[in-house]
């Protein structure tokens, strides 16, 4: 069986948005229907695939590719719709504005209903078949991505018995199900981003226990033929090539710095990756994200 | 122009995460220690290279001296002492429960409280809170002639700049209040919300939460009595102090849309609270490796001074890549100045990052430096 719910998570600007996106595109291209989830993102998913914004409300943006852009207030409204089953009594109880701030001050309830929606969505059949194939997590950046993560866990070992607790039961199952869900780390060779995946690592190994998936080792760069680069250090004091020769190589210092920094990352880490280039082109857009998703079959493969 | 730190008595560094803002922040330091003040930097999260550089490591909420003569190697003299500090946002809320509460076991009962664990440590902006409540402690202490605080990474100014105010505004939500006020009235703690006037409200609320939670977040609240004037006043005092002239504030970013945007973003964000950026850093910008005209004439040296014709064209596609890159740089900053105004924007180059950190610093101070 092919995993249900991918995360991918890891350092605010590595990449993550692009990467959901990019094996959002692959597995659509194998005839899956995939929902990729954001959170509270501006509508970055929707902007990266270069069609119109999507929001809390999901669309269907490219052939079996959904998105949607989660936020607090919307889960919660949808949580609440759920669990009190009439819109009539939400607006009810809903419409009381101290209530309303009651809500909010209960902790984690936005994150666990935001995870939430993912669960409802994983277990959501039309016609007697599941309406999506996969779900494709865009996790926040490291620190609010494993407190995203947390949230269930924590409720359900804070919270008194209820309903809240019933549902962040369910929704650290499904989590922590390693048939089902994925966890992707992302990052680029530099050291914060390296840092942050082995962080994220140890978080999984001893708290959470969600399952690995390939790491994807972003914007990678290709290594320079040494001895060429060798026989041009003599032209550093050159007034026309000095400064090529001096871009090459601080280039090819921070592409050997980068491999320094990967090589850092914890073994288990290193086991099963996928390598994306650096990408120059001045904008990046949905020929980018197909170029990527076409490099990351490896991943659906596993 | 003049530099970012003359006449002022606190530089606030923002900006998102991963655009070398604590670095910067740093380099901003070594050049005021370069120019005789006695300067503190402030540092959350650094990277560890450069956190060991500065000798941060846990040793609590307090600063260390930077020795002089780490610097000596690299041709930089520092002419007034240089301190670094790594606040601890928990050890910062504690100390301002220990502040604040009126007695020990008011203390006691907020700090065991499972609520406030959460509200310290997990709440968006207690990073933040911490950074601006230590900055306000050690600017009040004299000891220094400048603080550079160097922020928590987050994704607007405002996330940052409301920190102070967000535990007032917490506290003071019509829902805490309404929570506290039969405290207050009876003089006990009353479950009010469990006597909720309209029941249909009351078996709600029971069945999305639970009555226990309720009963934990009340209590949580009535913990906090007697402390609202004590953070209502503090919040008040930072308020004051960064929209004072002894505050600079320096966004930080690179060159790349989403880091421009950012910080168009963080500038609105401070212009909105009446504040406003000194100075724009535009970090690790490349350098034209040669002016276009001349890349054909460039590339053909190159391929015939490596010869193999392979890798010749491994080095040329590269090379042209590196010069698309800080072709999108000029235009980046182009824009970036079109939008901006008068504010000066400094560019810092891209370092090779085999360097030792310190001498990173002592590069790239100078471009502080006027």
């Amino acid at each position: 069986m092919s995993p249900r719910l991918r995360i991918v998570i890891g350092k605010g600007g590595v990449g993550k948005t692009a990467v959901a996106a990019a094996l959002g595109l692959a597995e659509a291209q194998r005839g899956r229907t995939v929902l990729i989830s954001e959170v509270r993102a501006a509508s970055r998913v929707s902007n990266l695939l270069q069609v119109a914004p999507v929001g809390a409300r999901m669309r269907e943006v490219l052939e079996r590719v959904w998105v949607v852009d989660m936020n607090p207030d919307d889960a919660i409204h949808e949580y609440v719709l759920m669990t009190l089953r009439f819109e009539r009594v939400y607006k009810a109880v809903f419409e009381n504005r101290l209530v309303r701030g009651l809500v909010h001050l209960v902790p984690s309830l936005a994150e666990l209903v935001m995870l939430g929606k993912l669960w409802y969505h994983e277990r959501e059949a039309v016609r007697g078949r599941l309406r999506f194939d996969t779900l494709i997590l865009d996790a926040p950046a490291t620190g609010h991505g494993l407190a995203l993560l947390r949230t269930p866990f924590a409720v359900e070992a804070t919270v008194p018995a209820g309903p809240l607790k019933d549902h962040a039961r369910d929704v650290r199952e499904l989590l922590t199900d390693h048939a089902k869900t994925r966890l992707h780390i992302v990052t680029t060779p530099e050291e914060m981003p390296v840092n942050e995946a082995n962080d994220i690592e140890r978080a999984m190994r001893l708290e959470l226990g969600i399952r690995l998936g390939h790491t994807i080792l972003n914007q990678r760069l290709a290594p320079l033929p040494e001895d060429a680069l060798g026989r041009l250090e003599k032209l550093r004091g050159d007034p026309e090539l000095g400064p090529s020769v001096r871009a090459l190589a601080i280039r090819e210092g921070k592409r050997r710095e980068g491999e320094a920094q990967i090589a850092r990352l914890n073994p288990v880490l290193r086991e099963e990756t996928v390598s994306l280039p650096r990408l120059v082109e001045p904008t990046f857009g949905l020929a980018q994200v197909r170029e990527l998703a076409s490099l990351l079959t490896p991943v659906l493969e596993a | 122009m003049s530099r970012v730190f003359d006449e002022r008595r606190v530089v606030v560094c923002v900006g998102t995460g991963g655009v070398g803002k604590t670095t910067a922040s740093a380099a901003i330091a070594v050049a005021a220690a370069a120019s005789g003040r006695r300067t503190l930097v402030m540092t959350i999260d650094p990277a560890r290279r450069l956190a060991n550089a500065l000798g941060l490591v846990d040793f609590g909420n307090v600063e260390r001296e930077i020795p002089a003569a780490a610097f000596t190697p690299y041709g930089v003299t520092l002419q007034a002492p240089l301190w670094a500090m790594m606040p601890d946002v928990k050890r910062t809320f504690d100390e301002l429960i220990d502040r604040y509460a009126p007695n020990d076991a008011q203390k006691r009962s907020i700090v065991e409280n499972k609520i406030y664990n959460q509200f310290a440590t997990r709440l968006a902006g207690s990073l933040e809170y911490a950074a601006v409540e230590k900055l306000y402690q050690e600017y009040t202490s004299g000891k220094y002639d400048l603080i550079v605080l160097d922020t928590p990474p987050s994704q607007s100014a405002v996330d940052f700049l409301s920190a102070p105010g967000r535990i007032v505004t917490f506290l003071e939500q019509d829902t805490v209040q309404w929570l506290l006020k039969p405290y207050v009235l009876a003089g006990r703690l009353s479950m009010r919300l469990l006597d909720f006037g309209s029941a249909l409200i009351s078996r709600s609320l029971r069945r999305l939460a639970g009555a226990e939670t309720l009963r934990a977040i009340a209590e949580f609240v009535v913990s906090f009595r007697g402390m609202y004037d004590g953070f209502r006043e503090r919040s008040q005092k930072v308020r004051t102090l960064l929209r004072s002239e002894d505050v600079a504030f320096v966004l930080v970013g690179t060159a790349r849309a989403a880091d421009r945007a950012a910080m168009l973003r963080f500038r609105a964000g401070l212009e909105a609270g009446d504040m406003h950026a000194r100075a724009i850093v535009l970090n690790r910008t490349r350098p034209p490796p040669y002016p276009d005209e001349a890349e054909a004439a460039v590339q053909a040296r190159l391929a015939d001074h490596v010869g193999h014709p392979h890798h010749a064209a491994a080095l040329v596609t590269a090379l042209s890549e590196e010069a698309m890159l800080a072709r999108e740089d000029a235009a980046a900053r182009a824009m970036l100045a079109e939008e901006v105004g008068d504010t000066p924007i400094l560019s810092l180059p891209e370092l090779p990052l085999d360097v030792h950190d310190l001498e990173s610093l002592s590069q790239l101070h100078r471009y502080f430096l006027g």
